[in-house]
């Protein structure tokens, strides 16, 4: 983390998105570098899930600037999928499809050749202590170890940049722990984490998180900081005292 | 290509792990061309009361005549027309003679004489094949009369001229020859619809479209992938289809084969596209459902199937422009009863293409703008 500007793996200035006079993501403004793990935290509604809709290319920002691996989110959207991964808050794993078929199909789409696909497909299920579910049709699995299935399939086309939508939501501790842990892996090989979530345990675990209310993104810190800035003691107590803190202070100004 | 080449792999596995889906796509040609085919027989029979108030050689001959005739059952007499009439209206009866007094009599005194005909019109077709069968069968007793009783002028009297009907390109008139090709075609509308119908909307409502659109896969492939797959299963049920048609009630086909399956392939794109556009304007596999079930109706009802397209009323005739399964039992009655060749269905096959490019650019509009 301490390399210049130029290793940013996701840049975004003033960044907005409106649905007609609904300010969706009112110009937040962020930087990740490389490697980083990258929180999202905010309320339902706070405009995670729109600002990370713009970030991954599938809607199209009102105005400001972002910049995703290299590539710039207006111009370079199709590009830019090659080298991103994404996760959805729904699973969304082909259920009547086993483990293997299903990174094989999302491989190819990504335009693996078949060896790649092989290949891949063994070096993750190996890395993560999943090689006994290889054959395992994905609807007999429990929820954790479809969301981890998830994970790889995600990182077949060894993507820069994953963005995780809520990855952890339902999946019980132990789950989330090995969860979390592909998650470091992951970002100690040089892969940048984006992870939306409403724990504030898994807050902890992120490198820096950024906090959404409304629209705008009111702080981003490492939490270490945050908690000593506001004298806290978890992230738990930060995200309510700023939330409330904003939504005071937004409706005293609006009054 | 590759991309799209893997989505048909998908497509296949997934396809072939849902048994029951499987079971219902290949029990169709056994369901609708055999069973429905056989169902939609001829009409090759009526029930007939008699009313004679003459009682003479002329009306018994009539009577036996129709006795004779398969097509006939007499199934009684009655003194009156009242009481015909009610027996018509509790059993089944579809004709009734009525003989008025001095029936032949007036025969041989005016040289004309006249016998009433009721038919029961509930069933219109049966109806007026009754009609005309049994004008006929008087018409033959008419002229033997005729000749038996005014002798003397024969030489002008009996010259009546008669009409021998042929019924070109299905000489027999077995019914079955043009219904069995039409349960194939509403089989393949019906199944490509809906497969491809359901295809897309499955994928929004379960998720992974999302997943998808997350992917720099570009929609057209997913379009080919996802259609692909149904355009080779419906091409196997169509050849099914045939073989049950040629060993089951061995349908000629006079035409090309090749030509069959050549038309049949262009036209189940214009219905892939028609499913596709469904898929992509509904968001739920339900909407899909009834979506689809509306525009098979319309297809079918506007289809050449029910009633000729050439008996419709201009507005119907312009729907049946834009309706795929009238293009299609038209060009396989033409290719399959008739013998026609690919210049005969060229224009069918250049409007299809057409609509089918029409509809899928609609469908990718949609497709990119809403999701």
């Amino acid at each position: 983390m301490s390399q210049p500007e130029k290793t940013y793996s996701i840049s975004v200035e003033n960044l907005t998105k409106k649905f007609d006079d609904f300010v969706a993501v009112d110009k937040i403004t962020f930087n990740v570098q490389k490697g980083e793990i990258f929180g999202f935290l905010g309320a339902n509604g706070a405009g995670k899930t729109t600002a990370m809709r713009m970030l991954i290319g599938v809607l199209e920002p009102t105005s400001g600037k972002g910049q995703v691996a290299g590539y710039d989110i207006f111009k370079n959207s199709r590009k830019l999928k090659k080298h991103i991964g994404y996760m959805s808050q729904k699973f969304s794993l082909y259920d009547d499809l086993t483990a293997k078929e299903n990174m094989r199909f999302f491989g190819g789409i990504y335009g693996l050749t078949n060896k790649e696909i092989s290949s891949r497909t063994k070096e993750l299920l190996t890395h993560f202590g999943m090689e006994h579910i290889e054959k395992e049709r994905v609807s007999s699995l429990p929820l954790g170890w479809k969301q981890k299935l998830a994970f790889c399939t995600a990182l077949m086309h060894k993507p820069d940049v994953v963005f995780l939508d809520e990855p952890t939501s339902g999946v019980d501790p132990s789950i989330r722990r090995q969860f979390w842990e592909m998650i470091y892996e992951t970002a100690e090989g040089g892969v940048t984490v984006l992870v939306t979530t409403h724990n504030m345990d898994e807050a902890e675990y992120c490198h820096r998180i950024s906090m959404m209310v409304a629209g705008k993104m009111i702080t981003v810190d490492t939490p270490q900081n945050l908690k000593d800035k506001y004298k806290l003691e978890t992230m738990g107590e930060v995200f309510l005292h700023l939330a409330r803190g904003y939504e005071k202070e937004h409706a005293i100004t609006a009054s | 290509m590759r991309i799209i080449r893997f989505i048909i792999v998908k497509e296949f596995i997934q396809i072939f792990r849902n048994p029951l889906l499987v079971l219902i796509i290949l029990s169709q040609p056994f369901i609708q061309v055999l069973l429905l085919g056989t169902a939609g027989g001829d009409i090759n029979y009526a029930s007939v009361y008699v009313v004679d108030e003459d009682l003479s050689s002329t009306s018994r001959e009539i009577i036996s005549k129709m006795k004779g005739s398969d097509f006939f059952d007499i199934r009684g007499a009655a003194l009156t027309m009242d009481e015909a009439y009610k027996v018509m209206e509790y059993k089944n009866i579809n004709l009734i003679v009525h003989f008025p007094p001095n029936f032949e009599k007036k025969l041989i005194k005016e040289h004309s004489s006249k016998v009433q005909l009721v038919t029961n019109a509930i069933d219109a077709i049966t109806a007026s094949l009754t009609y005309a069968y049994s004008s006929e069968i008087i018409g033959a007793v008419n002229k033997d009369v005729a000749i038996k009783w005014s002798k003397k002028s024969l030489s002008n009297k009996a010259a009546t001229v008669s009409i021998p009907y042929s019924y070109w390109y299905n000489r027999a008139l077995i019914s079955q020859y043009i219904m069995v090709p039409a349960m194939c075609v509403a089989m393949v509308v019906m199944i490509t619809i809906l497969l491809s119908g359901m295809n897309i909307v499955k994928e929004k409502e379960i998720g992974t479209m999302e997943q998808l659109n997350v992917t720099p896969m570009r929609k057209t492939h997913f379009i080919m992938g996802k259609i692909i797959p149904v355009w080779i299963i419906n091409i196997v049920l169509l050849a099914i289809g045939l073989i049950l048609s040629s060993l089951v009630f061995h349908v000629p086909v006079v035409g090309s084969l090749w030509l069959v399956f050549f038309l049949s392939g262009v036209v189940m794109f214009l219905l892939l596209a028609v499913g596709v556009l469904i898929s992509v304007i509904s968001n739920t596999q339900q909407q899909a459902m009834f979506f689809t079930f509306f525009i098979i109706m319309i297809f079918v009802i506007f289809g050449d199937f029910i009633t000729p397209i050439d008996n419709m009323p201009s507005w119907g005739k312009a729907m049946a422009e834009l309706n795929p399964q009238a293009y299609y039992s038209r060009m396989i009655h033409l290719v399959i009863t008739k013998g026609s060749g690919i210049k005969d269905i060229l224009p069918d096959l250049l409007k299809v293409s057409g609509l089918t490019f029409a509809t899928l650019a609609v469908s990718l509009w949609i497709f990119n703008k809403k999701d």
